[in-house]
């Protein structure tokens, strides 16, 4: 089929695609062109206009702050990897910096306030989709099955979206909306994604700067993360994706956020399993099994009218399976911690099978790039 | 002769054939039986290389098609105007225009018990699968082509679609694709002897019994199904067709356009994959040249891969129960096999019939008296069942490596000493079945010993392997393979200059005819590799041939053109005697060097220079094609032979592979997989090792991912690669491979085919680990995660 014929514009800015948008019937816009590209050749898009925004100067870049890393929405994700895990000055003025074997030691601010997002990242298609697809345009995409959703939402990140009337700032729960749904109208752009940083465990952030010498705003309390996926055979997305936040406070899980997706219609959080979490000490025997009877209710927090499933995976089987997925996300996450990394009685990540053995060649989602 | 129809044809008395020439690859420099790498590679790895939507003669348009969105509906009405009326489209055609013109316009006819009509290039009045052809568009360009095609307006009256072979056979309510199969049922066939089966099982100690699924697949094979047609009124058509078999092609069209075969000229360039699908004639390549015809301008189709996997054809389909009669010793006396075989919406071709011969294989490398096997192909209102790589015996050997193992659980046997026990062993060949194959020749227990000695067989750790949680099992599956048979033309003409030209009816589409064929040929006329050039893939050129499909090609192919070199070589030395005043029997040769023999030993070079005696295969070339020939000799120098293969020669082999399963996500992983395979002589090493690292990634597909799946509306879910899974790269194991040599004395050169022994074993191996990893008697393919969970979470209920 021909693609149908559309205008294609540069926008100079965002005030100019925004106008752009306003102004021209029928129109959308182009960043890393992973969803729009396909659907212009299967003709299910048939836009009037093309705005491409993939070199707008405002949209691209990472701004680590006091209180946030802010994204640009068409920051590549690899570029988000190469600057998000830049460890910085972190090197030398760590506190943790001292301890051998310190799993904090020499790790980015990202990686230190966010690091489940990063390995979510990290997990996306491959090198060439790496390099040319953007942050903001997944999360805008809203794919089931993509693997930036769940981690944005345990990283509490917020989407910013501009529009005629100005910018507003929208959580990730609340972006979220559906199945390739989400909150940014049709003349309305996304131009970051906020990521807060930890402090404390009570819900606020964006604790004080100064209080920590720096800005280099590592974490007052001990935080951890992964994301851990099953890749779909297929399609490469996550079949099933989970990505874990938590936070230890002398031993013990002061506070968790779960997430997943691949199994219902936009990714989500899994909140009994948070709370179940809350509370655990992971110093102690028995956290094992702690933690698999914290994971077991996983399926009752995804409705079933929204479970998802397909030809390959039935919806039924990724809501069985979920809870081992999570088990394993949270496992990596603790052994990501200081206590985690301690090496306890009965350090929980030993046993867990490698998630994703197969697809993509891709065993370790923890560490690394993928080999 | 079609597709994988002459696998199996009748016993040949190996007494028969000279054994000597399998001997002379002794020679250490020979081209044969080295890895010599593959001449073509260069073209194709770098682009160079011309398929056939890389042709485009002057003024070409292009065809598309419109195929039916619904698996099962009665034709109401197709209007085209909407079509007609856009900018560049140069015509709309339905069935009614080809009816209206003088070609028929049905495929060749499947030969079935049933009378019922061959599938038609357009649709009729009915349409019977998802995607079947329903009207095609010609524009002067494909995506206009393709927008026209959307534009064009059918309206179905919907049917009731079955997509299961045995409830479309057994459930009285299943909808009734033919009047003239009342029962959906388009052929039954039986092989071995029932009674003598009955018997043998009344007489053994326990049966053991299996119920099975042999997945339907898709053929992916890079390039798509292509063609161009081109008509002129005073020389006829010429196609260029993506195709396994040219000659195959030009009989098929000429029916269906309803020409003489000297009326149409097929050529086939490089073809990128076939797998089978393009061994069968497709309504595309008809269209084209019909079209052709219609409008006076060359017509192209390219099929869309989502075109190739709605009707591309298919592959399997099979529903088997199966029974082993076994004795507490471990000795089987009896197989019997009950099929239903999917045939799709319309028999294709020998693709229908393969059911028929499935069973053949049943025996696979064990002495087994009495086998029987009733198999019923059955009309389904999917698409087109045909051969894809194996065609039946990948269906038959995994059910024998499947039951034989059954059978070890339930004796409490080592699966591997069940086999052992009942292997036939090498004094009997030829070897007999009681399903009408004959085997050729075998050794099967050292490729077995060694497969289990590279992996570790008894050294292996029992359920749970290393401490990770996973569950490790070892499969084994031994395998025969039959291939070659029938016959294939092989042309050698030897240019005046002394150049070589080979001509072969094969058609290399990915099988590296072009190397394998000129070490054969040099070896056989002592010439440099490159001064040999092969040719295949035009009717217009090339002596009628058979194709490639069935592991032929060396086999057939390989035997023409060495036959052929020979009969050039004999000449040569006739006229070589002529020019140095001896007899011819006195002409000794070597290395391009006709001497008189007893002059010298060994022609050296002061012999050469010593121009009396000696004469340069050059010199013999030139004079073949000059004045100074004496009058009892024909000018020129080539010669062409119809090699037949009677019978076939049964590779055989045993892959063995082991996994590790994850028990609480039904996640394999394939640790280590192994393979020996003994095809006789290997002409090229390196090319067999690619045909199995081929065959096995493929087998490990379906094994593992690969799933063709309809709803119960008979529409197509896996039409894309996004939903259809083929393995990538990362997903299969590192292949290893060993290999035994037993020649088949059936030909001169002592070769087997290879193509299909990775599709034949992978299967069974991947099954037969995954089910000792979980300790379960079966779980069916494709495994994936679900599947294996699914099975994981049956047993924890028990």
């Amino acid at each position: 089929m021909f693609p149908p014929s559309f205008d294609y514009h540069r926008a100079s800015s965002v005030s100019e695609a925004l106008s752009l948008l306003a102004e021209l019937p029928d129109a959308t816009l182009l960043a890393g062109g992973h969803a729009l590209l396909p659907r212009l050749k299967n003709g299910r898009a048939e836009p009037g206009a093309v705005v491409d925004v993939s070199e707008l100067p405002e949209l691209i870049g990472v701004d680590v702050g006091s209180e946030a890393t802010v994204v640009g929405a068409a920051t590549t994700y690899a570029t988000l990897l190469e600057t998000g895990t830049e460890a910085g000055d972190a090197d030398e003025e760590s506190d943790a910096g001292g301890s051998v074997g310190d799993p904090t030691a020499g790790r980015s601010v990202l990686e230190q306030h966010a690091p489940a997002f990063l390995e979510a990242t990290r997990a996306v298609g491959d090198r060439q989709i790496r390099n040319r697809g953007t942050v903001g345009g997944n999360l805008a995409e809203a794919h089931p099955e993509s693997d930036l959703p769940a981690a944005a939402l345990v990283a509490d990140a917020s989407v910013r979206i501009r529009g005629s009337g100005g910018e507003r700032e929208v959580a990730v729960e609340e972006f979220l909306t559906g199945a390739f749904e989400s909150a940014v109208g049709d003349d309305e752009i996304v131009t970051a994604v906020r990521i807060p940083h930890v402090d404390g465990w009570d819900g606020s952030n964006g604790g004080d700067a100064e209080e920590n010498g720096s800005d280099r705003n590592e974490p007052t309390v001990d935080n951890g993360g992964a994301y851990v996926r099953k890749t779909h055979p297929t399609s490469g997305y996550a079949m099933v994706g989970v990505a874990v936040r938590v936070g230890i406070d002398d031993g013990v899980i002061a506070s968790a956020r779960v997430a997943a997706n691949g199994v219902a219609d936009t990714a989500l959080r899994l909140s009994s399993v948070e709370t179940a979490l809350e509370g655990i000490d992971v110093t102690t025997e028995g956290v094992g099994e702690r933690v698999t009877a914290a994971v077991e209710n996983a399926p009752a927090d995804v409705p079933e009218a929204t479970r998802r499933g397909d030809v390959h995976a039935s919806a039924e089987y990724r809501v069985s399976v979920l809870p081992t997925y999570v088990e394993r996300a949270v496992r990596a996450a603790v052994d990501s911690t200081e206590a985690g990394s301690d090496g306890g009685p009965d350090s929980v990540g030993d046993s867990a099978p490698d998630s994703d053995s197969g697809r993509n060649g891709r065993r370790d989602q923890q560490g690394g790039e993928p080999r | 002769m079609s597709d994988a129809e002459s696998a199996d044809a009748g016993a040949a008395d190996p007494s028969e054939h000279d054994q000597e020439a399998v001997d002379e690859d002794a020679d250490t420099d020979a081209y044969t039986g080295s890895g010599e790498k593959r001449r073509e590679d260069a073209a194709l790895l770098s682009g160079r290389a011309e398929y056939t939507d890389d042709r485009e003669p002057p003024g070409t348009v292009h065809l598309a098609f419109v195929r039916s969105e619904h698996g099962h509906a009665d034709l109401e009405e197709i209007d085209t105007s909407a079509a007609e009326a856009m900018d560049d489209v140069l015509g709309a055609y339905t069935w009614a225009d080809v009816e209206a013109s003088p070609s028929p316009g049905r495929l060749q006819p499947p030969g079935l018990d049933r009378d019922v009509p061959a599938h038609p290039v357009l649709a009729t009045d009915r349409v019977r699968y998802h995607g079947q052809p329903v009207a095609v568009v010609v524009a002067e360009d494909r995506y206009r082509a393709r927008d026209a095609a959307a534009a064009v307006d059918v309206e179905y009256d919907p049917l009731e679609a079955v997509v299961d072979p045995e409830t479309a056979a057994t459930d009285s309510e299943a909808p009734r694709l033919f009047e003239a199969a009342p029962d959906n049922i388009a052929t039954t066939a039986e092989l071995g002897d029932r009674d003598a089966t009955e018997e043998a099982f009344a007489a053994a100690d326990r049966t053991v019994s299996i119920d099975l699924e042999n997945n339907r697949l898709i053929s992916s094979a890079l390039e798509p199904r292509a063609a161009i047609g081109e008509f002129d009124p005073d020389e006829g058509f010429t196609v260029t067709v993506t195709s396994q078999s040219p000659h195959g092609h030009r009989r098929k069209l000429a029916h269906t356009l309803g020409v003489r075969e000297g009326e149409v000229r097929v050529v086939s360039p490089r073809v990128g994959g076939g797998f089978g699908h393009k061994g069968h004639h497709h309504p595309g390549e008809a269209m084209a040249a019909w079209c052709a015809r219609e409008l006076e301008v060359p017509v192209k189709w390219t099929a869309t891969r989502s075109g190739n996997y709605l009707e591309g054809a298919h592959g399997r389909d099979h529903r088997t129960t199966a029974e082993l009669a076994i004795d507490d010793d471990g000795t089987i006396r009896g197989l019997r096999a009950e099929t239903y075989a999917s045939v799709g919406g319309y028999g294709l071709g020998s693709g229908a019939r393969m059911p028929v011969r499935y069973g053949r294989l049943l025996s696979s490398q064990y002495a087994i008296d009495a086998i029987h096997c009733e198999t019923r192909a059955v009309f389904t209102t999917t698409a087109p069942i045909h051969s894809y790589r194996g065609a039946g015996r990948p269906e038959a050997i995994y059910v024998t490596e499947r039951l034989i193992d059954v059978a070890a659980d339930e004796l409490g046997l080592d699966p591997v000493e069940l086999r052992r026990r009942n292997l036939i062993s090498p004094e009997a060949f030829p070897y007999e079945t009681p399903v009408g194959a004959t085997y050729d020749s075998g050794d099967y227990e050292p490729a077995m010993d060694k497969a289990l000695e590279a992996i570790g067989y008894d050294e292996r750790t029992d359920a749970t392997g290393a401490d990770d949680g996973r569950l490790r099992g070892v499969g084994i599956a031994n395998y025969v393979e039959s291939t070659g048979g029938g016959f294939e033309s092989g042309l050698v003409r030897v240019l005046p200059d002394g150049d070589v030209a080979v001509y072969a009816g094969t058609h290399s589409h990915g099988q590296g005819h072009e190397t394998t064929y000129a070490q054969l040929v040099a070896d056989a006329l002592e010439r440099p590799i490159d001064r040999i050039q092969v040719s295949e893939g035009d009717t217009a050129a090339i002596p009628t041939g058979t194709g490639t499909f069935g592991s032929r090609s060396t086999i057939v192919g390989g035997n023409a053109v060495v036959e052929s070199a020979e009969k050039v070589l004999a000449k040569a030395r006739r006229i070589a005697a002529t020019e140095l005043g001896v007899d011819s029997a006195q002409i000794g040769y070597e290395d391009g060097t006709f001497a008189v023999s007893g002059a010298n030993d060994s022609v050296s070079a002061e012999a050469v220079s010593g121009a009396d005696e000696t004469v340069s295969f050059e010199d013999i070339a030139d004079t073949a094609y000059g004045w100074g020939l004496p009058d009892d000799l024909e000018p020129g120098l080539e010669s062409t032979t119809f090699y037949d293969l009677d019978g076939a020669a049964y590779t055989f082999g045993t892959h063995a592979c082991v996994v590790a399963v994850d028990p609480d996500t039904g996640d394999v992983e394939l640790e280590r997989y192994f393979a020996v395979d003994d095809c006789g002589e290997r002409v090229n090493p390196l090319i067999v090792e690619g045909q199995v690292h081929g065959g096995v990634a493929q087998g490990i597909g379906q094994a593992r991912y690969e799933q063709v799946a309809y709803d119960d509306d008979g529409t197509l879910l896996t039409e894309t690669m996004d939903s259809y899974g083929v393995p990538r790269a990362a997903d299969l194991p590192s292949i290893e491979t060993d290999s035994t040599v037993t020649p088949s004395p059936l030909n001169e050169l002592g070769v087997k085919g290879i193509g299909e022994a990775g599709t034949i074993a992978a299967p069974p191996a991947v099954v037969n680990a995954v089910c000792d990893a979980l300790d379960i008697t079966h779980v069916d393919m494709p495994l994936t995660e679900e599947h294996v969970w699914r099975a994981i979470s049956d047993q924890n209920e028990e």
